[in-house]
């Protein structure tokens, strides 16, 4: 195999183009397909992603690639990485990072940073505010739920 | 911060499937869009116990506990299930179910009859029909909360067969068809009753009583029997009854005593003699008008033991009605020589709360604290109220006097420590 084709370029909606191992993009599910299928060249669009979003997608893969690889370093440690990755990122950061994990298809991607949304919001108004859904029950029909629920809050 | 970005309903419900269970029920008022995941996931359920439970090959089933409501499960489904359980041994059965459509009529005969049967706890409208035959020869604990009973002979037919019954929860609900309330059952250790519905009877026969919690608001007058409890050692009454007095008669030999009691529609006052607390050593006390003084009072006088004085916080202080203190006019055995600890929680600095608490530290030999709580910062507002208490003779001289006025309902910080 040349040089060239351990190598593939992603290129986002933005048209910015990086350059990673093909290790790398290959834990996008959706990427392997692409390539399997061979019905792309050395460079993939992607129409969902942008550049700033997929910068943040390639340090999760190169982080994970290069653990997956030489097994030095330790879950535990790696959890730590995960950890600090969704830490500090914002509300539309996080959306657009499951929205890009999403279509992408890399499963434990998407996990975490389900995962981290459900850290960051803990009640239901919460949930309004930070998920940006409408309540549309009548309040008769939240009360008629809430009592319908009020067991799981029994004892 | 708003965004207009908007997630797709998987990826909402992927998010959702990361909450912990209760958070993620009470997601259900979410929005409408919702609904569907919880549908989802009690298909599943059913579709697991359909299929499963009948294959259970266990010798005994230990435990077996349900909380559905409508619409995910039709009755019938769960008297399948519950059939299925008491036929393999089950030990613990435990439902809430709610149904608002169908009569919610889940229990077969069986479990009547059910010879291994420990503990039943039956929640939430279930129609409790009691078959003419019963026999529970292993219950040890029932607990029947707001359950509709299908006669009004259901409960009593129930208890009729529970040899070694120790544990009774009843409480009482609309429409639960639930006229009298006979308890004989001579291995019952804790009853607790809790209902504001109309009783037309009360019959407790239970001599191996050791715990009694009676939550009962009613003014009409019924058939009353409570016969002697001799091991009964702890009892906590919120009642509002014609028979309140002759109740506290019967529960003469506790230990601890809870009191939340109003004279609203008492038939007459009981008279001194038999109302005699040779045991008890700790009394609280949860109203804060002419009758629950006028009852201190008597409770200080028969109660030579008493250690512990604790007036719990009230809510209905009648700002207007000026309530008289009669003094005892002898001071009572327990103040000469053996209470030791007096609390006033939700203290106002009142003439007669003033007095009541002036009283006690005067005449109370054996006090070591004294803690008087009140709230919203008053004693910082009115150092005076601290100062004519902190200044009054104190009989012991032992006697710790704390105040706190920052109280929360679960928070106590003592702040200013005098004496």
């Amino acid at each position: 195999m040349s040089k060239s084709e351990k190598k593939i370029v992603l290129k986002s909606l933005d048209n910015e183009a990086f350059e990673v191992e093909k290790a790398v993009a290959l834990q996008s599910q959706t990427i392997w397909v692409m390539c399997e299928d061979k019905c792309v060249g050395n460079e993939i669009p992607l129409e969902n992603v942008t550049g700033q979003i997929l910068a943040k997608v390639i340090d999760y893969c190169k982080k994970h690639a290069v653990v997956d690889g030489d097994g030095d370093e330790s879950s535990e440690e790696l959890k730590n990485w995960d950890t600090e990755f969704t830490k500090n990122m914002d509300q539309s950061t996080l959306f657009n990072m499951i929205l890009a994990a999403n279509y992408l298809n890399i499963k434990s991607l998407l996990n975490l940073t389900c995962q981290a949304v459900a850290d960051k919001t803990k009640t239901i108004d919460e949930f309004h505010t930070f998920l940006n859904i409408e309540n549309n029950f009548t309040p008769e029909e939240e009360a008629q739920i809430c009592q319908e629920n009020l067991w799981a809050f029994d004892d | 911060m708003a965004i207009d970005l908007e997630l797709p309903n998987d990826l909402l419900v992927k998010i959702l499937s990361f909450l912990p269970t209760k958070v993620a029920v009470s997601t259900r008022i979410l929005s409408k869009q919702w609904e569907y995941y919880s549908e989802s996931e009690y298909k599943r359920l059913k579709c697991f116990l359909d299929r499963n439970l009948p294959l259970h090959r266990a010798q005994v089933i230990e435990s077996f506990r349900l909380g559905f409501y409508y619409p995910h499960f039709e009755p019938g489904d769960i008297r399948l299930w519950v059939l299925t359980v008491v036929s393999r041994y089950i030990r613990e059965l435990d439902i809430f179910y709610v149904n608002y459509k169908n009569k919610q009529d889940i229990l077969p005969s069986n479990l009547y009859t059910c010879k291994t049967l420990v503990t039943l706890k039956l929640r939430r409208r279930i129609l409790v029909d009691v078959p003419r035959v019963v026999c529970l020869p292993c219950l040890k604990t029932l607990h029947l909360q707001d359950v509709r009973y299908s006669s009004e002979d259901s409960l009593q037919r129930l208890l009729s067969n529970c040899s070694v019954l120790e544990d009774l929860l009843v409480k009482g609900c609309e429409d639960d068809n639930m006229r009298k309330f006979i308890v004989i059952v001579p291995s019952l250790k804790r009853l607790k009753l809790d209902t504001l519905y109309d009783l037309e009877e009360i019959v407790i026969h239970t001599p191996c009583l050791e715990y009694l919690k009676l939550d009962y608001y009613s003014c009409k007058s019924h058939h009353y029997l409570i016969e002697n409890m001799p091991k009964l050692r702890e009892a906590s009454l919120d009642v509002i009854s014609p028979v309140l007095e002759r109740l506290i008669g019967s529960i003469t030999s506790v230990k601890r005593l809870t009191l939340c009691t109003e004279d609203y529609c008492l038939e007459g006052m009981y008279n001194g003699d038999d109302f005699v607390f040779n045991q008890l050593e700790h009394l609280k006390v949860c109203k804060w008008d002419a009758y629950a003084l006028n009852m201190l009072v008597r409770f200080l006088k028969y109660s030579p033991k008493l250690r512990v004085l604790d007036f719990v916080e009230m809510d209905e202080h009648g700002q207007s009605d000026v309530i008289f203190w009669n003094q005892p006019s002898t001071v009572p055995e327990c103040m000469l020589s053996s209470l030791q600890a007096f609390k006033f929680s939700g203290y106002l600095g009142r003439p007669e709360e003033r007095d009541l608490a002036i009283y006690i530290l005067k005449n109370a030999r054996c006090l070591k604290t004294a803690t008087i709580l009140s709230k919203d910062h008053l004693f910082e507002k009115n150092p005076n109220m601290i100062q004519e208490l902190a200044l009054s003779p104190r009989a012991s001289t032992e006697c710790q006097l704390v105040f706190d006025d920052l109280l929360s309902t679960s928070k106590l910080c003592v702040k200013t420590l005098v004496g």
